[in-house]
């Protein structure tokens, strides 16, 4: 397994990409912090991290037929799937880790007081919610190819957003479609509920205090994913070359 | 070691209108010490067939066994080693880190990637990343990774494509040098001069079925062809080399006009031809 984590560290560190990425994050904290005096302003950045790190986990490997390669050895392939979600998230909180550290320098340069809790506590919301989106992407990585796996996540994302944003705001006296799925939602108050919860469940918001209900929340998802994952990537067919 | 044993095999692919029979009912062998070629045109169901073999799809239906254990079986991992046709890698590793990484996987000794590497004269490009090779370093990169563990089985899907002749040579005598160690060789090329040099058993493949299965090398005979003036050809399987020539002297002494007396072999460009 850990043959596996440290292979994809090498490759994260390795790749320019990540490299210019982390460099751009630990830019951002040490100008704004620095400058504005609140730590933290370069979050944001770390969502697209775990995006482009996590869509990488499987999906690009199986189109390339590297995939094929490395199951061709003797290796379990929930533990591949394990390691390579492992060493992706470690990849993560080294960025994050980064982005602390530059946080605290620009405190430190400032004079200024420094909010060891605070900036704790958001960066390990960070970290901790980055094993979910990637428990998410390699969920859809287990039987998609490519980058659909992002795909598929920022979709029902957004998809799960409007259809719980619109469930609020319609009304079952509006004009065609709109009102006739208003009745329906109020007939069936379940569907919304399910809408909800697979929201509340698969895109948490990251919370400015962490509390031991989302921390639960956050672990127990990752392992389902990362369970039904390797139950999918276990019979999952990697042909290796058109005839 | 019993060897590779497909029995039955069908596998089909279904799309969302049709579904594709590739393989319909293949039976194949591979014993320990032996090479053994598969030849067929594109679309054939090679590549399919080798796939099931490694355990990447799954059959329909049949039997696919590496030492009566399931082609997926870990323990059968550690015995087999695997060439694909194109070496896909992270290009950014060196060929070494690559061939470290794959001995690691493979539970292999990592000072081995050292031999590996000076024996398939690659080591001058070691330290070079992999995108920098050519299709023919990839190539030895390849059959690098896959004889790190010291298989028993080797599935080699186009070994020598890309290769120069230097290379090609290469890869021949490491085929036949597998051999001599007695491990199972099944070689998947569309080079049929290579196949007829290094196996001892053909079989074309078409359409999903195993059309013909021939025999290159025959442990206790050798089969021969003595060619006559007359046009005639007499094909005929003596026991030894002492033997080609007690018959050609006693064929002679009964006045036959010989022309040739050649080994005979599989036309494996006539096979292709026929499509059988």
């Amino acid at each position: 397994m850990s043959v596996v984590i440290l292979e994809t560290l090498r490759r994260h560190f390795t790749s320019g990409a990540y490299l210019v990425f982390v460099a751009f994050l630990v830019l951002v904290a040490v100008g704004s912090t620095f400058l504005s005096g609140q730590p933290g302003q370069w979050r944001s950045f770390v969502a697209l991290l775990t995006l482009i790190a996590g869509a990488q986990l499987i999906g690009p490997e199986f189109s390339s037929g590297t995939l094929q390669l490395i199951l061709s050895k003797p290796i379990n392939r929930s533990v591949y799937l394990l390691s390579r979600w492992a060493g992706v998230v470690l990849a993560i909180w080294c960025a994050v880790g980064l982005a602390l550290v530059a946080d605290w320098m620009a405190l430190v340069a400032r004079g200024a007081p420094i909010p060891w809790r605070r900036m704790g506590e958001g960066a390990f919301g960070l970290s901790w919610s980055a094993m979910l989106v990637c428990a998410v992407l390699a969920f859809f990585g287990s039987f998609l190819r490519s980058y659909f796996n992002v795909g598929l996540y920022l979709v029902l994302q957004a998809v799960l957003g409007m259809a719980l944003a619109a469930i609020d705001e319609i009304r079952p006296d509006m004009p065609g479609i709109i009102g006739a799925s208003a009745r329906f939602f109020d007939a069936y108050p379940a569907m919304g509920s399910a809408i909800a919860a697979l929201t509340r469940n698969l895109f948490p918001d990251v919370p400015r205090a962490v509390a031991v209900d989302w921390v639960l929340l956050i672990a127990s998802n990752t392992a389902v994913l990362l369970l039904l994952a390797c139950l999918l990537f276990r019979r999952r067919e990697v042909p290796y070359g058109a005839d | 070691m019993t060897g590779v044993r497909i029995r039955g095999l069908r596998k089909s692919f279904r799309s969302l209108t049709r579904r594709t029979h590739v393989l319909q009912g293949v039976d194949l062998d591979v014993e320990p010490g032996q090479v053994v070629g598969l030849i067929g045109p594109n679309g054939a169901g090679k590549t399919t067939l080798m796939s099931c073999l490694l355990g990447f799809l799954h059959a329909d239906s049949g039997e696919v066994s590496i030492d009566g254990r399931p082609a997926d079986d870990i323990d059968v991992r550690r015995r087999i080693g695997f060439v694909p046709e194109r070496m896909n890698f992270g290009r950014r590793a060196t060929s070494q880190a690559f061939l470290r990484y794959m001995a690691r996987l493979s539970k292999a000794d990592v000072a081995r990637v050292e031999a590996l590497l000076s024996k398939l004269d690659v080591a001058h490009g070691a330290r070079k990343r992999l995108s920098e090779h050519s299709r023919g370093m990839l190539q030895r990169v390849g059959m690098a990774q896959a004889l790190l563990g010291e298989p028993d089985y080797l599935f080699l899907d186009e070994p020598a494509s890309g290769l120069d002749p230097n290379g090609v040579l290469l890869v021949r005598d490491l085929i036949l040098e597998q051999k001599e160690r007695g491990r199972a060789v099944l070689l998947n090329s569309h080079q049929l001069s290579e196949v007829e040099k290094v196996c001892d058993r053909v079989y074309f493949l078409d359409r999903g079925v195993i059309g013909r299965e021939e025999t290159l090398r025959h442990d206790t005979t050798i089969p021969i062809a003595i060619t006559l003036l007359d046009g005639q050809t007499v094909e005929l399987d003596v026991g030894s080399e002492e033997e080609i020539a007690a018959v050609v002297g006693r064929m002679v002494g009964e006045g036959a006009r010989i022309i040739e007396v050649r080994r005979r072999t599989a036309d494996l460009e006539g096979m292709f031809r026929s499509g059988r």
